[in-house]
């Protein structure tokens, strides 16, 4: 009886030292596409616990992975972070994937988007449970 | 001088590299822009005369740029927007793959942002000659049909005599691209 209990207290005093991550994505948004089969998504993720990493997404209408765009030396560069890396989501902190920095890169477009279309996203976490997200489709000239 | 520092700043990159001591004033080898044939939307010839008697922004991109290039020409739009009329200035878009972008795929694109934008593509040759006009330099990355390009994000900015005025940098704050948008437009 005495071997549980204190399984349960090891546990309970665990995750008092290192509290997890509470995420919540909101805010998500993507411009119209043309011809080109790519889209940039950006959303905010609020963290109200313990430090957390974006890995990656997930979306049904094409193969999304995180990006970052740098400037460099008046040249834009946009890579996909490193395989194993995330972006860091500090610990009641924010994330803010936004024009012109990290994004989520979406490619293989089955169809243009839209304005005043909608699709869901899926974010994954280093530690946080994978989090869905619907994306507004803004027109192209939205900033 | 103050030109050729700003050029540095904005990553614009001086062609051709002068092989031998450089002249005694530094804005006779900057000079940028010059004249150009491209093709526009559905398929037609574009002559850089006809911009001229407006002034213009030209931004080299690509229709595969998903963050940046939109992200540029929705605040070139913004803030020709806010100087109240779109005859304050023109907005050129070129792009630098024209492997893939065609007429119709930068008119398509340049139709995106509800605001009237010139698209231009055309033969690689062409692109080439109008990037080393104006200072711009792009480098495909990736192989297969995924490929990216890097390439300079500098919007170029030319007065109505198609005389090379300022660039806008992504970095610069709204309002100071705005101030040199007021200037070339006339309205400070």
């Amino acid at each position: 009886m005495l071997k549980p209990l204190a399984l349960t207290l090891a546990l309970a005093l665990a995750s008092c030292s290192a509290p997890g991550p509470k995420i919540s994505a909101h805010d998500a948004w993507a411009r119209a596409t043309g011809t080109a089969d790519r889209a940039a998504a950006y959303v905010v993720i609020d963290n109200k616990g313990g430090a957390d990493q974006l890995t990656g997404a997930r979306t049904s209408i094409g193969e999304a992975m995180i990006h970052e765009s740098s400037m460099d030396g008046g040249v834009m560069r946009m890579r996909p972070i490193a395989a194993g890396e995330g972006l860091s989501v500090p610990s009641n902190g924010r994330l803010t994937l936004a024009p012109g920095g990290t994004h989520v890169m979406i490619m293989g477009l089955k169809k243009p988007l839209q304005a005043g279309d909608h699709f869901d996203l899926v974010l994954l976490f280093a530690k946080a449970r994978p989090q869905h997200v619907q994306v507004a489709v803004k027109p192209a000239g939205a900033m | 001088m103050l030109v050729a520092a700003a050029a540095i700043a904005a990553g614009i990159f001086l062609w051709p590299r002068p092989a031998s001591p450089p002249p005694q004033t530094a804005t006779a080898q900057v000079n940028f822009g010059g004249p150009f044939t491209l093709v526009a939307a559905p398929g037609q010839p574009f002559a850089s005369n006809k911009l001229a008697g407006r002034p213009y922004a030209i931004f080299f991109g690509f229709t595969h740029c998903p963050d940046v290039c939109p992200t540029t020409l929705a605040r070139l739009v913004k803030l020709r927007r806010l100087l109240g009329s779109d005859d304050a200035f023109q907005i050129v878009f070129v792009t630098v793959d024209p492997e893939r972008d065609g007429p119709r795929e930068v008119g398509s694109y340049t139709q995106l942002f509800g605001s009237k934008i010139i698209g231009l593509t055309g033969s690689t040759a062409q692109i080439a000659k109008v990037k080393k006009d104006y200072g711009i330099f792009s480098e495909k990355v990736g192989t297969g049909d995924a490929y990216t390009v890097d390439h300079t994000a500098t919007v170029l900015l030319f007065d109505k005599d198609q005389k090379f005025q300022s660039t806008i940098s992504p970095e610069e704050s709204d309002d100071t691209a705005l101030a040199k948008l007021k200037r070339l437009a006339g309205q400070s």
